[in-house]
């Protein structure tokens, strides 16, 4: 299992690491993991970019999911973090998406354990303080393959 | 009579419409866009049956199990119609619509049948099919909570047998989640839309569809909480409905 | 001209009938009718099957109230985004069917517009354009110079928590409940607002909101007095800091713009202490402010009748084909 590590200076730099991953990944689950504040939705901000899809790349903690469109793209990206159980996960329709194989991004999906057993892109976000006014990201990803 | 049926419970949207006599069923490819395109839909059979609303006697919708997004749609945009119209909505699961399927291929005896769900897991159902003239039995109506009109089914249990109607006489379990690992069996089964390498792929067909529909519509009800009581196959049954049996709390 | 409003974008389904954009006949949420009598008073937490439950008995209630029949109504608003998809979909495909049937027009309301709209239906009167919005909810916290029924130039957001949202996370992290909106409010009451002090988010940064800090800053002042906590100056300081945060914001959209009218909406638009703050700041610039009716501030149907009165005329002939979207953001085009 190769991990690949990136250090983000900037909301572009996480933005166009992201875009980049997208090229490589472009229908894929990204399962992507980072506490609050650590640029989760920049991340998904510049994943859409790659795609191609120019729509806002706006918070899902609230909607829960959100759908940018570009044709016949759809990039889905949720938040589970608000969710609290099981039946909530379906309702929202999680596993019709993960069905639709179109690429999808879920922040907070460690709260729904099924999601790993998926083949998945494990990406991580982690906040660093380099000096007292100064913080960079330390992005790493690796493929999940998944098969039984 | 005169229904319209939608299936929504997978990608592939699955409509047909009949009477007494014969009908028509159709497979449209909605592109994931079926929300937006029902009254398209709606339109087309009408149009293709040559009716208009007002001839509708019955509406039909599949319960799923499937899409949870697809069955949603169809169910509250179909109990809404049979509400205006005010004529029945009657619900028709996917176990029973595959059972009766089985039956008209002439199988006969103990068939267990399988549908993928969440990720890694199964929805299981075991009945027993029989072609005798046997007496109908009237073994247990659908278990169902205690509460006034109460409307869940809870399909996550396990079951007693219940009886579904059709030529020759059926036995069903309630359904049931298994582990997808699970599925091989000495039990001959038959995977709901699905392709595995030790079950047998069933098809639901628009015939067995439509004498399950002419059977229902006996004693379809168009009052409105009857129309309420049709509702999706929840994969999970409510929290509320289970802490209201007494149930794991 | 009878419009028929459905909300379901959220937590409570709500229909209401509205005449001329500007009459509420009747407006009705979930949680108030007895759909729960079947569950022995615990209703399916899951948002869409609740919807799916209430939405036919609150027509019929709807209607019975407003004492019209279904053949009265003229067109249909439905709320067809921003919210959660599930919920979203049941009203949508519900308003359809409905207008497939009656062959009336079928009108996508966009529920955070609609949310602005409320405070013009309180006061029994169409928008006034041009007119400063500020919408504060769960979700939401815009301020926006409004120029007609959709269009809306967007002069602040939040870059993230909206004030309904930190003050549910405060509630909860202070062991208070939810919703947070209500609780902090009658928890401040009789509270000192001077007592702690936290810091104004983005003061001095212009058109820019964010309320996510003052989550940390009330924990690490929960952190610091342990046991010596008092409730009441905290939600007091908690509140006050957020009128002033907000109240900042419009002063400065007020010196730049001169809007005939300043409007406040969404869900806690309802809270007494903000209220107060946005009347303040009306009277200092002499200008109209409209504030919705509590019910109003909250997730309504109503509101959705008369925005969908109002954007008839803008939404597509073929509008039943619309589609439900999570994301829909104001004044954006219609998604098909």
């Amino acid at each position: 299992m190769e991990t690949n590590k990136f250090i983000a200076l900037s909301e572009n730099d996480t933005m166009s690491v992201a875009a980049k991953l997208a090229k490589e990944y472009p229908n894929h689950l990204v399962l992507l993991k980072g506490e609050l504040g650590a640029g989760k939705t920049v991340f998904a901000r510049g994943f859409a970019k790659g795609l191609g899809i120019n729509c806002n790349v706006s918070s899902p903690s609230y909607t829960l999911m959100n759908e940018y469109k570009k044709g016949l793209i759809s990039l889905f990206h949720l938040d589970l973090y608000r969710l609290n159980c099981l039946e909530e996960v379906v309702d929202i329709g999680l596993f019709d998406i993960l069905d639709s194989k179109q690429p999808c991004l879920i922040e907070w999906a460690e709260r729904v354990s099924e999601l790993s057993k998926l083949p998945h892109l494990c990406v991580e976000i982690k906040r660093q303080s380099v000096s007292d006014n100064d913080e960079q990201r330390i992005i790493t990803w690796h493929w999940e393959d998944r098969k039984e | 009579m005169k229904y319209l049926f939608i299936d929504a419970s997978e990608n592939l949207t699955h409509v047909q419409t009949g009477t007494e006599k014969n009908f028509s069923a159709k497979t449209i490819d909605t592109n994931r866009d079926f929300a937006a395109k029902i009254t398209e839909i709606c339109d087309n059979m009408l149009k293709e049956a040559g009716w208009e609303k007002e001839d509708l006697t019955h509406l039909v919708v599949c319960t799923g199990p499937g899409s949870l997004t697809g069955l949603r749609v169809a169910d509250g945009f179909l109990r809404a119609l049979a509400m205006v119209l005010n004529i029945p909505l009657i619900g028709i699961d996917l176990f029973k619509w595959s059972i009766q399927s089985l039956s008209d291929k002439g199988f006969e005896g103990e068939a267990r049948l399988v549908m993928p769900t969440l990720i890694d897991k199964a929805f299981e159902v075991k009945c027993q099919l029989s072609h005798k003239d046997a007496p109908t039995q009237s073994g247990g109506a659908v278990e169902r909570s205690e509460t006034e009109g109460a409307a869940m089914r809870s399909i996550a249990e396990e079951g007693s047998c219940h009886k579904v109607s059709g030529d020759g006489a059926f036995k069903i379990s309630n359904p049931v989640l298994i582990e997808k690992k699970d599925i091989p069996s000495d039990i001959k089964t038959f995977g709901i839309r699905y392709n595995h390498e030790s079950t047998e792929r069933i098809e639901p067909t628009p015939e067995a569809l439509h004498k399950i529909i002419l059977e229902e519509a006996k004693t379809a009800k168009s009052r409105i909480n009857e129309i309420l009581k049709v509702l999706p196959l929840y994969i999970i049954p409510s929290q509320a409905e289970r802490n209201f049996k007494g149930g794991d709390k | 001209m009878i419009t028929l409003g459905i909300e379901s974008s959220c937590d409570d389904t709500s229909i209401a009938l509205v005449e001329n954009g500007t009459k509420m006949l009747a407006s009705l949420v979930s949680s108030q009718i007895e759909i729960h009598k079947r569950f022995g008073g615990v209703v399916p937490e899951v948002a869409s099957r609740k919807h799916l439950e209430a939405i036919l008995p609150l027509l019929n209630e709807a209607l019975d109230k407003a004492r019209k029949k279904l053949t009265d109504i003229d067109q249909i608003a439905v709320t067809a985004g921003p919210g959660l998809l599930g919920p979203l979909l049941v009203g949508l495909t519900t308003a359809k069917a409905l207008a497939w049937y009656l062959k009336v027009p079928m009108v996508p309301v966009n529920h955070i517009e609609a949310h602005l709209t409320a405070a013009f239906l309180t006061a029994e009167q169409l928008p006034e354009y041009p007119f400063l919005g500020l919408i504060v909810s769960g979700g939401h916290s815009n301020l926006v110079y409004a120029t007609g029924p959709r269009d809306f130039e967007e002069l602040a957001h939040t870059l993230d928590d909206a004030p309904g949202e930190l003050y549910d996370k405060v509630s909860r992290h202070l062991g208070l409940g939810y919703p947070g909106g209500p609780i902090i409010q009658r928890t401040a009451e009789g509270g000192d607002h001077k007592a702690y002090k936290l810091p104004k988010p983005m003061s001095g940064k212009g058109f820019v909101f964010s309320f996510s800090g003052l989550k940390t800053a009330v924990m690490r002042i929960m952190e610091k007095e342990g046991d010596a906590l008092n409730m009441p100056n905290l939600c007091a300081s908690l509140q006050y800091t957020v009128a002033e945060t907000l109240a900042e914001k419009v002063e400065l959209a007020l010196k730049e713009r001169k809007p005939k009218v300043l409007a406040m909406a969404g869900g806690v638009a309802a809270n007494k202490i903000l209220r107060e703050r946005m009347q303040k700041i009306a009277d200092k610039h002499q200008i109209r402010l409209l504030l919705p009716t509590i019910h109003l501030c909250t997730d309504n149907g109503a509101m959705v009748a008369a925005h969908g009165f109002l954007t008839s005329k803008l939404a597509p002939q073929n509008s039943i084909m619309v589609n439900a979207s999570a994301n829909w953001e104001m004044g954006q085009p219609y998604n098909f």
